[in-house]
């Protein structure tokens, strides 16, 4: 938790000024705890001792109205400051998570459990809140009350301080003792929370399924179970967490009451003033106050932390691709060759290599098909020419220059991308469509909507192409977001466009229309064509076969010598294929 | 023991009570009025004990200061000590007890927040992840504070405040009544504003939050989209503008939360200051002894320890609403199907069919299925062919009773499926969905909801006799293997696997197969094919619902959904 904290406090002015200004706060209280013990110890000790009647003592009690005005502010001041700063610092890690996932790993997403990490980026601020109001205020009182306290109360009767002295720096050495535990515990509880939203979600994500095979009852139970368990360990750190309370608690309480033991006899003995007496018996609880509401809120502090380093987690993760300081200018795909050079990939912290030793070019203006089983490694060969990764050995190079010299943003810029599952934005389907598309012409739209097969789909919906899609809105069949993303790619006319399976999840009619729709995509245009079916690695150019991870010779597909040579070149290619598994199978 | 205290009192408050309300959340949760009573008790006994601790300390040095023999002392002194004990004892038990009781009851509301989902889905409701995520971890994390924050301060403080003003009231009666308006003023005006001031902002951050949760689930799923088509800036900046949006409504929370915490110090501070006045008074007048003045300020310090946290209830009993609202708003929804409530056994013989079946999902939607008639017999091999979307993946939910038709019947064996119990439906015919789903666990697992008490031998032979024997060989895990999340550490073909052998293994009298094929290459799509169906058992009767036809040649017979009606192929 404390290097977490550190950073979190470390970061940014958000934090800083926030500590600045509970800092001024926490003087202002401790001073105020004392003038309030003060006047009233003054004033019961007046008309007690001194048989004062009230209109005597009437100064003084404005003054402690003063008081309680003051303390009520600074209350309210902590408590703003706190939860003020919590939500900058929050919109200052998300505007970093949001960096972090656009820009420096655009390709990491689809390994991150997204629901359990925007619900840390949002939802986590609440227990950040609690962190910066509840808790950090307490600290600083604890570095600042105990003290002043400790030194008033030496002045009014040492033999007291000396009680306080020893039972306060007691609570500090029990707090770490217990604290560590707790801390281990709290994240334990925090990652029991997090797999049971993952659990819960993908439980309800499969209900169908479950429901089909008559698990969803079984599926009640698990979750019961799951929440069992998560109840256990809460009730674990829990009582860890209360434990640490109790002790402070006793701590304070045997404090307090020793302290008034000590000025009972003092007094009875006439050893000591009445009204010093009172002073330190009213300063006791508050100097232990500080401490107990530490303990009390250390969970809940622990909880926002937890949330935090959920967060750090990603951003620690280093970038998948690196910008250049310098960044050459970027050439375009158009008049630059595009070229594979010895490329090996492989994930960081995983042994096998996906690519290994992959070489190929893709000429400006020419289509190139990647044909292979899924699994062979053509997306990873997408990603890299994408810059969505970068190559673990070797290099990919456009226009003689090396993809890693640019900057990623304006090779992007350039690139269009059709994956095998397009993601379907929370959005309208125009919006959906119009993707990073900058020109919004209404005929264009109607061409590409036409050309991908999508416009039965726009007419059946009651709002046209406005009707809301993604989450939370319609839902679409997997045919209907490959004829989105292809759409989408339409409407962008990027040099290079890198299409994934575009006919994979269509009927044969639409699979005739798509083809003929990436035939005119291709015109003019560099495109990379990620397929494993023939008939359509069939409209590309050249053809490559890819499998495990390494790239067979490139077979033209010459467009002149079609139909009859390049037709019987890509069944020659998938027949040498199969023949190449048929012996190594057996 | 089960009954709650919540459920006696929304039963006495009618039915009409559902869990979009607090009472209906707390009835379902079930608090048990045992535990409730006795964390009430425990927390109003700990605030007693440190009012008398703080009480006897301001008799004892008061009584000291008169210098009276050191042993009239005695019982003061260990009567302090006493108080600080139960003190810190009791309030370590009543959070123990208060806990206890938040979370068994949010264990049982997360299961019974399924358990009344289970019918809705697929068909009522849309199983969006994020939604129903936000809705999940946020709405029921937010329920916890109503057992914590809301449920047991209020009798509390009642019980703790009760006890307090009568010993007051026996010293003196002014300070009584000024003690007693403190409490009051405290104990409604500090909650009921933070309350109000909380209303409109807890209302406003949770769409702002759903909102922000769900552009950031697209930035994380669709980011490498975003980014290569350029669209990146204009999420981020729509993402840091619901963050500012969420973080203006949260200011104002803030500044209502801070608002209450001030005017509940000050509330407190002035009563105290009030009460001292008036004891010094009660003192110079004799109405009071001047050894009780410092018992009088102490124990009004003490109640305030009480009354303080109602403020915070209040908030938290907002925002709990709004959450149980929400809540409410998804299960308050009715089932597709309905319920047979006298079921009919499932006669074991015959076919399964669909007659005159017309279905659409409401009456402003498209009819999805005009008059639909067909027939599966045992043992048949049948492809229902048709472009995405078409609605053939209609009748496979209609035929597993996920859906009822609108018009027409669905028959099993001559009897109409909304005679018999869903369930034995589901487990006479058995579907595979369309995307070949796996959840998030091994292999294993995923296989075993077909079949619970399927064991290793079994699950090999089906895995091997769906093409992936020598797959699961080079596993170092074998079937311990981890699918990744929702299969994606496997190849679409693995997952299509998996998905057909889990519908093999139900060894039910009817499969169906929604797009089995649809991320293979056109071998395996063959030999999956091939498999599907030489390797079904024969008297299963099989419907291969494709947008495929180039195997169709391998079926019995073909169908195809044209504009809503079911015509023979080609």
């Amino acid at each position: 938790m404390n290097a977490t904290a550190r950073r979190l406090l470390r970061g940014g002015n958000a934090a800083r000024s926030m500590l600045v200004a509970s800092g001024l706060l926490g003087a202002l209280t401790a001073i105020a705890i004392v003038a309030q013990a003060a006047l009233m110890a003054y004033v019961v000790s007046e008309a007690f001792i001194g048989g004062a009647e009230l209109a005597e003592l009437s100064m003084p009690l404005i003054l402690l109205a003063a008081v309680a005005l003051l303390r009520a502010l600074l209350a309210g001041g902590f408590e703003l400051t706190g939860r003020l700063g919590a939500q900058r610092v929050m919109a200052r890690l998300r505007g970093r998570l949001v960096r972090h996932i656009l820009v420096e790993r655009p390709n990491s997403g689809q390994g991150e459990r997204s629901g359990e990490l925007a619900a840390a980026a949002v939802q986590g601020v609440d227990s950040l809140e609690t962190y910066f109001a509840k808790y950090l205020p307490q600290v600083i009182l604890t570095a600042l009350v105990p003290p002043t306290i400790l030194i008033v109360a030496a002045f009014n009767n040492w033999p007291s301080a000396i009680v306080l002295l020893i039972t306060a720096p007691l609570i500090p050495v029990f707090m770490i003792l217990i604290g560590r535990s707790a801390e281990d515990a709290t994240r334990l509880r925090w990652q029991a929370l997090s797999l049971m939203s993952a659990h819960f979600l993908d439980v309800v994500r499969g209900l169908p399924t479950l429901r089909a095979h008559g698990r969803a009852d079984a599926q009640q139970e698990t979750i019961e179970r799951v929440g069992d368990r998560f109840k256990e360990e809460t009730m674990g750190t829990l009582r860890i967490a209360f434990t640490s309370a109790l002790v402070l608690e006793l701590l304070a309480m045997i404090g307090t009451g020793l302290v008034a033991a000590v000025v009972g006899v003092q007094l009875a003995e006439g050893a000591l003033g009445f009204q010093a007496g009172l002073t330190v018996l009213l300063l006791a609880p508050e100097l232990y106050q500080p401490f107990r509401q530490v303990g009390a809120q250390y969970h809940a502090a622990a909880d926002g932390v937890a949330a935090a380093e959920r967060i750090y987690a990603v951003l620690d993760q280093p970038p998948t691709i690196s910008a250049p300081t310098r960044p050459l200018p970027t050439p375009s795909p158009a008049s630059g060759e595009m070229r594979f050079e010895g490329v090996d990939f492989a994930y960081p912290g995983h042994e096998n290599a996906v690519l290994r030793d992959v070489s190929f070019s893709l000429a400006p203006g020419r289509s190139l098909a990647l044909l292979g089983e899924s699994g062979a490694g053509k997306s990873t060969i997408a990603a890299l020419a994408l810059r969505l990764l970068d190559p673990s050995e070797g290099r990919v190079i456009c226009g003689g220059v090396d993809l890693r010299d640019f900057d990623p943003q304006k090779w992007h810029a350039i690139t269009a991308w059709v994956p095998q599952r397009p993601h379907i934005f929370a959005s309208s389907l125009r919006e959906n469509i119009l993707l990073g598309c900058r020109k919004n012409s209404k005929k264009a739209l109607d061409v590409a909507l036409a050309v991908v097969g999508l416009e039965e789909l726009v007419a059946a919906l009651p709002n046209g192409l406005e009707t809301r899609v993604g989450d939370g809105g319609r839902e679409l069949s997997l045919g209907e977001r490959q004829r989105v993303g292809l759409a989408r790619a339409w409407m962008r006319s990027s040099p290079l466009i890198v299409l994934d399976e575009p006919t994979a999840y269509l009927d044969p009619a639409a699979v005739h229309r798509i083809q003929r729709a990436i035939t005119s995509l291709a015109q003019g245009r560099t495109l990379l064509l990620i397929t494993h079916d023939t008939s359509t690695a069939e409209l590309a150019d050249d053809v490559l076969l890819v499998r495990d991870g390494r790239v067979g010779a490139i077979a033209g597909n010459d467009r002149a010598s079609r139909p009859a040579s390049g037709r019987c070149l890509v069944r020659d290619i998938s027949d040498r294929l199969e023949d190449q598994s048929a012996s190594e199978a057996t | 023991m089960a009954t709650g205290s919540g459920s006696a009192a929304a039963a006495a408050a009618g039915e009409s009570t559902r869990s979009n309300s607090l009472r209906g959340i707390l009835r379902e949760g079930g608090v048990p009025r045992g535990k409730f009573v006795l964390a009430v008790t425990l927390s109003a006994a700990a605030v007693l004990a440190g009012a008398a601790l703080l009480g006897t300390s301001g008799y004892l040095i008061s009584k000291a200061a008169l210098q009276p023999p050191i042993l009239t002392l005695t019982v003061a002194i260990v009567g302090v000590r006493a108080f600080g004990v139960a003190r810190a004892v009791l309030r370590y038990s009543e959070r123990i007890v208060t806990h206890d009781i938040a979370l068994a009851s949010l264990a049982r509301l997360r299961s019974r927040f399924f358990a009344r989902l289970v019918p809705l889905v697929p068909g009522g409701v849309r199983a969006g992840g994020a939604d129903l995520l936000s809705a999940f971890v946020a709405d029921v994390e937010a329920l916890k504070d109503l057992y914590v924050r809301v449920l047991v301060p209020p009798p509390a403080a009642l019980l703790a405040s009760v006890a307090i003003l009568i010993a007051c009231l026996l010293l003196l009666p002014t300070v009584a009544a000024a003690l007693c308006a403190g409490i009051l003023l405290s104990a409604t005006l500090a909650p009921a504003w933070s309350a109000w001031l909380a209303r409109s902002g807890a209302q406003r951050q949770a769409p702002a939050r759903a909102e922000l949760t769900g552009e950031l689930i697209d930035a994380i799923d669709g980011g490498a989209e975003l980014v290569t088509s350029g669209a990146d800036a204009k999420l981020a900046s729509q993402i840091e503008r619901s963050g500012e949006r969420l973080r203006t409504i949260q200011m104002r929370d803030s500044f209502a939360g801070s608002a209450a915490v001030a005017l509940s110090s000050l509330i407190g501070g002035l009563t105290v200051v009030a009460v001292l006045a008036l004891a010094v008074a009660g003192s110079a007048d004799g109405a009071l002894p001047g050894v009780a003045i410092a018992v009088l300020l102490f124990l009004a310090m003490g109640v305030f320890e009480a009354v303080n946290p109602l403020s915070t209830a209040a908030q938290s009993a907002e925002h709990s609403r709004t959450a149980a609202g929400r809540i409410g708003d998804v299960l308050d929804r009715e089932s597709p199907i309905v319920r047979a409530s006298e079921p009919l056994p499932i006669p074991s013989v015959g076919a399964l069919e669909l007659s005159g079946v017309s279905f659409s999902y409401g009456d402003d939607e498209p009819m999805l299925l005009r008059d639909a008639d067909f027939v599966l017999q045992p043992g048949e091999r049948v492809a229902l062919i048709g472009p995405s979307g078409s609605g053939k993946s209609t009748i496979a939910n209609l035929l597993v009773r996920f859906l009822d038709p609108t018009a027409g019947s669905v028959t099993l064996g001559g009897t109409d499926v909304r005679l018999v119990d869903a369930d034995a439906v589901r487990r006479a015919v058995r579907l595979e969905g369309q995307t070949g789903f796996l959840f998030t666990t091994t292999i294993r697992e995923n296989l075993l909801i077909a079949k619970p008490d399927a064991d290793d031998a079994d699950l090999t032979a089906i895995l091997t006799r769906v093409g992936l024997g020598d797959w699961l060989a080079s596993l170092p895990k074998g079937l311990e293997t981890l699918v990744g999340e929702h299969g994606d550490n496997l190849s679409g073909g693995q997952r299509q696997r998996i998905a057909f052998a889990r519908g093999l293994l139900a060894q039910s009298r009817f499969l169906i197969l929604d797009e089995p094929t649809a991320q293979l290459d056109r071998e395996n799509a063959d030999a999956l094919i091939d498999a599907i169906i030489g390797d079904t058992p024969p008297a299963t009767g099989v419907l291969v619902i494709t947008h495929d036809d180039r195997s169709v040649d391998q079926f019995d017979r073909a169908l195809a959904l044209k504009g809503g009606h079911l015509v023979s192929y080609p």
